[in-house]
């Protein structure tokens, strides 16, 4: 599990530190202070362990994170925009500390060749000695586990002083069990497109039969006659994904856009086990009900399956429902509110207990005004 | 702009206030015991600020915590909006009756209660001594200090106690003060004012006609607080 995130020059964030990290996190806050950024930030940095997006179709984490926003250009032509006032001479620096202790040291540079994942990690002086043997302080060199090979700053170049194999092992032995946490880390947003559930996801669903899962969710909030959801043939000799009601079917793309993101995000999160789940205001589109019924099944997916959420959202009734259901599970929340100062752009976070909350909504007070004291 | 207009009562006008108006801080909580404690104040607020017409660019937020009756669960809100602050809010006051203690007691056993409750978890919430106001007995200023990772964070916690205590109550309560300003013959001997006083409306329509000298007489406690507020937020 995360514990603390440390994020510098990333996005509008010149600098955050977001501390005691649980198993529900929520983040709230005015717009534009960088509660998707922080998402992102950890999205890029499971990159790390993984360059791939698990759920959408040959996608690259770090080029979703350019597109999703604006769909103008990618990683190779549009990546200066995640880079703090477009400073690409400053590095994007990420530091994870987990709860067995262990701190991942991350960072991206602007200038090196375009890889599937462009997070090095910082191979410390502590490992490089270990490595060469020799009592001298080496530099540090940056390591990149997908592609194997050991960056230089200094040089801006590869090094070749160090086997990256030899790297590669002891990142292996050190982080066994956070690049397996963070490698498959999901990011639900409401971009998922059709064709994703459609080819990549449903497939697994149905092998593992988790359909009735979803097939009751949708049963008890969205569409009470629903018995079955089936790939049904289309007029251009494919399948499409559909709700098979008594008298008739309807596609998955005829629906509203409540029923359907629930249906994707409950897909998504139902084949994601031991890792992050980042999910982006996942009140839109949603009645209370709906959004009490979808919330409910993902806090209890993400007990049974081991995720760690972390949630922005600018609704105090998602707020009210999650802290209830949490209590119900027996799951562990926190409230960021996250505030950025416009004179440094240092990003801040005040720490609520839900508890906390609840005490400020009897005096009044909504927590999403918190700036206001 | 109105001298009331900076006056904002959190439950029913926050949201609007503070989303249309664009209000940019709180300066003071105020929190009463239960809703009529915050009215008669508020209503002494007003007549304060119309004594001197000027807007003070000072904003002033009430509330209470009706139903709340059990000093550790007020504790817990208390605590809670001093922990969530982060520097707009320089004051935070609460308006509590004396009841069947002195005030030296009441004012303790609510900064006790604190203590050992910011205590207790990994909260670093520090409160001082309680000061007795120089002029007026039944005030009293914590200084409280909020430990950050940076920087330290003071917050003045204000304490009024109501009560009479020139009368032989066995409950004293804010009614106690309603009774002096409304001049109401006490002739025999009675547990709480408040049964004097069933109708709170009386004793706002009183505050509202008499003179302002009259009102600090019979409220000095709270005339005095808003008195310390003006000094320490200007």
């Amino acid at each position: 599990m995360l514990k603390s995130l440390y994020i510098r020059n990333f996005r509008g964030i010149k600098e955050a530190e977001i501390e005691e990290l649980i198993d529900v996190n929520i983040f709230i806050g005015r717009n534009g202070v960088g509660k998707s950024s922080i998402l992102e930030a950890i999205y890029l940095a499971s990159s790390w362990a993984e360059p791939m997006d698990p759920i959408r179709e040959k996608v690259l984490k770090a080029n979703y994170i350019i597109t999703r926003r604006s769909g103008r250009g990618n990683w190779d032509t549009y990546r200066d925009v995640i880079w703090y006032a477009k400073d690409v001479k400053k590095d994007i620096e990420l530091i994870l500390r987990f709860a067995s202790s262990k701190e991942l040291r991350l960072k991206t540079f602007y200038e090196t060749p375009t890889l599937r994942s462009p997070v090095w990690f910082e191979a410390s002086k502590e490992i490089l000695s270990e490595i060469s043997g020799s009592k001298e302080t080496p530099k540090i060199l940056y390591y990149t586990l997908d592609t194997n090979v050991l960056w230089d700053p200094e040089i801006k170049g590869y090094s070749t002083s160090v086997s990256p194999n030899v790297v590669r092992e002891k990142v292996f032995e050190r982080f066994r069990e956070e690049i397996e946490f963070l490698r498959n880390t999901i990011f639900l947003d409401n971009k998922i497109s059709v064709k994703d559930v459609e080819e990549r996801i449903w497939q697994k669903i149905l092998d593992n039969r988790l359909d009735k899962v979803i097939t009751n969710l949708v049963k008890e909030e969205y569409e009470p006659n629903v018995e079955n959801i089936i790939f049904k043939p289309t007029k251009l000799g494919k399948y499409a994904l559909a709700l098979a009601l008594p008298k008739t079917t309807i596609e998955i793309d005829a629906l509203g856009d409540g029923v359907r993101n629930a249906i994707f995000y409950a897909s998504a999160l139902s084949l994601a086990e031991n890792t992050i789940a980042l999910i982006e205001d996942p009140e839109v589109h949603q009645h209370p009900g709906g959004m009490a019924t979808l919330m409910r099944f993902i806090l209890r997916t993400s007990k049974e399956r081991r995720l760690q959420l972390f949630i922005t959202t600018q609704s105090i009734e998602l707020i009210n429902i999650v802290r209830r259901i949490c209590e119900d599970l027996g799951l562990r929340l926190r409230i960021f509110f996250v505030e950025k100062d416009y004179s440094t752009d240092i990003v801040s976070i005040r720490i609520l207990e839900s508890i906390d909350v609840e005490h400020l909504q009897k005096l009044g007070l909504d927590p999403r005004l918190l700036y206001l004291i | 702009m109105s001298v009331y207009e900076n006056i904002i009562q959190l439950r029913e006008t926050l949201f609007t206030e503070a989303i249309l108006r664009k209000i940019p801080r709180l300066d003071v909580v105020i929190i009463g015991e239960g809703r009529n404690d915050i009215e008669v104040v508020k209503k002494i607020h007003r007549k304060l600020l119309g004594e001197t017409k000027k807007s003070d660019n000072v904003f002033i937020a009430y509330t209470d915590v009706e139903g709340v009756n059990n000093i550790p669960s007020m504790v817990s809100i208390f605590l809670s909006i001093i922990k969530s602050s982060r520097g707009n809010l320089k004051s935070f006051v609460t308006i509590i009756d004396a009841d069947t203690y002195s005030v030296d007691e009441r004012v303790q056993s609510l900064v006790d209660s604190l203590r050992s409750r910011s205590e207790a978890g990994d909260l670093k919430i520090y409160f001082k001594d309680p000061l007795r106001d120089e002029r007026c007995s039944q005030v009293f200023i914590v200084e409280t200090i909020l430990r950050m990772k940076k920087e330290d964070r003071k917050i003045y916690l204000i304490i009024g106690v109501n009560g009479d205590f020139t009368r032989s109550y066995k409950r004293r309560c804010l009614e106690d003060h309603c009774i002096k300003l409304m001049n109401i013959i006490v002739d025999k001997e009675i547990e709480c004012s408040k049964q004097l006083v069933p109708n709170i409306e009386n004793c706002l329509s009183h505050i509202d006609k008499e003179n302002i000298g009259k009102i600090c007489e019979a409220f000095d406690h709270i005339c005095r607080i808003f008195q310390i507020l003006f000094e320490k937020v200007n």
